[in-house]
């Protein structure tokens, strides 16, 4: 397997501060918004709908207050491998949500509730995007997918 | 060795719940840190019941790498509360509750799954989430030796 992917703060994204721009990424209005879209979309029912709203303010307040506890300069490089880290589990979880899902399909249990939360975490991630390198986002996706590829390998010579 | 049927057992008696909260027993949190803790143990209920009820009757080497993305997905969630909740205690030198008491549940989560992960994938995973965030453990305490000096210069 490959090394872990080395994962540094480069020139082209300091143009603003990256504890500034992770704050926008935050917000809580846009993160909403996309929440009560996502809601009518799926047809999700009241009690499914006010759910997802609060898991987007819960999001956006976890962001906030990354962005707020990283926010001076010399932090910059830390916050960036932080915000990598929360594409990740981010990208894990969603993830989850697809493979949970298409497996519900087989056993023929539709949940769009569950629908509604990849949406929204595939929202969040194509914002964190915008504040890493594609680069690192690509190693970062390989290696992970690499190194769960490997785990349970002994469960599948005995299975 | 996985053991879907504990782990099933586990979501669906509420123990998991109960030893989340238990974790931050003893801790006084305002209303709005309990809701967020409250959202946070409902949710990993929800996402471990979801894995136990649809993946692990169909293929269980599909349950245990799903199982272990959640662990990482997890270990990742814990170590950024911590650097937060350790970043806002030397920036203010007041604790950061939810961030401290959301760190604590997620350790809780972890070690629920950890039981049922193969120790050498476990140690895999932990040296891939350590390298990802690993320069900040030495910038942290770079941060915190700083903060003291100003502190004792002040004094």
């Amino acid at each position: 397997m490959d090394a872990v992917p080395t994962i540094a703060n480069e020139p082209p994204l300091r143009a603003a501060s990256l504890a500034a721009r992770l704050r926008l990424v935050g917000d809580a209005t846009g993160l909403r918004e996309s929440a009560e879209l996502v809601a009518d979309a799926v047809g999700l029912d009241y009690a499914e709908r006010e759910e997802m709203i609060a898991l987007s303010i819960d999001r956006s307040r976890s962001l906030i207050e990354l962005a707020d506890a990283l926010s001076d300069e010399d932090d910059e490089e830390e916050l960036y491998r932080v915000i990598a880290a929360l594409w990740l589990q981010l990208r894990f979880e969603w993830q989850r949500h697809n493979d949970v899902l298409n497996y519900a399909a087989v056993g023929d249990t539709p949940n769009s509730g569950l629908a509604a939360e990849g949406s929204i975490g595939s929202a969040i991630l194509q914002r964190l995007e915008n504040l890493l390198l594609p680069l690192h986002l690509d190693a970062l996706s390989g290696h992970a997918q690499g190194l769960l590829s490997t785990v349970g390998s002994g469960l599948e010579v005995t299975a | 060795m996985i053991a879907a049927t504990r782990l099933h057992d586990l979501v669906a008696s509420g123990d998991f719940s109960r030893r989340i909260f238990a974790t931050v027993e003893g801790v006084t949190l305002s209303d709005a840190v309990r809701v967020r803790v409250s959202t946070f143990a409902a949710r990993r209920v929800a996402g471990l019941a979801e894995l136990t009820a649809t993946i692990s009757p169909v293929c269980r080497v599909d349950f245990y790498r799903a199982l272990a993305a959640f662990w990482l997905e997890l270990r990742f969630e814990w170590q950024r509360h911590n650097l937060v909740s350790n970043y806002h205690t030397i920036r203010t030198g007041e604790c950061h509750m939810a961030a401290f008491v959301l760190a604590a549940a997620s350790s809780c989560v972890l070690a629920c799954i950890e039981e049922h992960l193969e120790e050498v994938d476990r140690a895999l995973m932990d040296e891939f989430a350590a390298e990802l965030i690993g320069g900040t453990h030495d910038a942290l305490t770079a941060r915190f030796q700083q903060a003291q000096a100003r502190a004792s210069h002040v004094a």
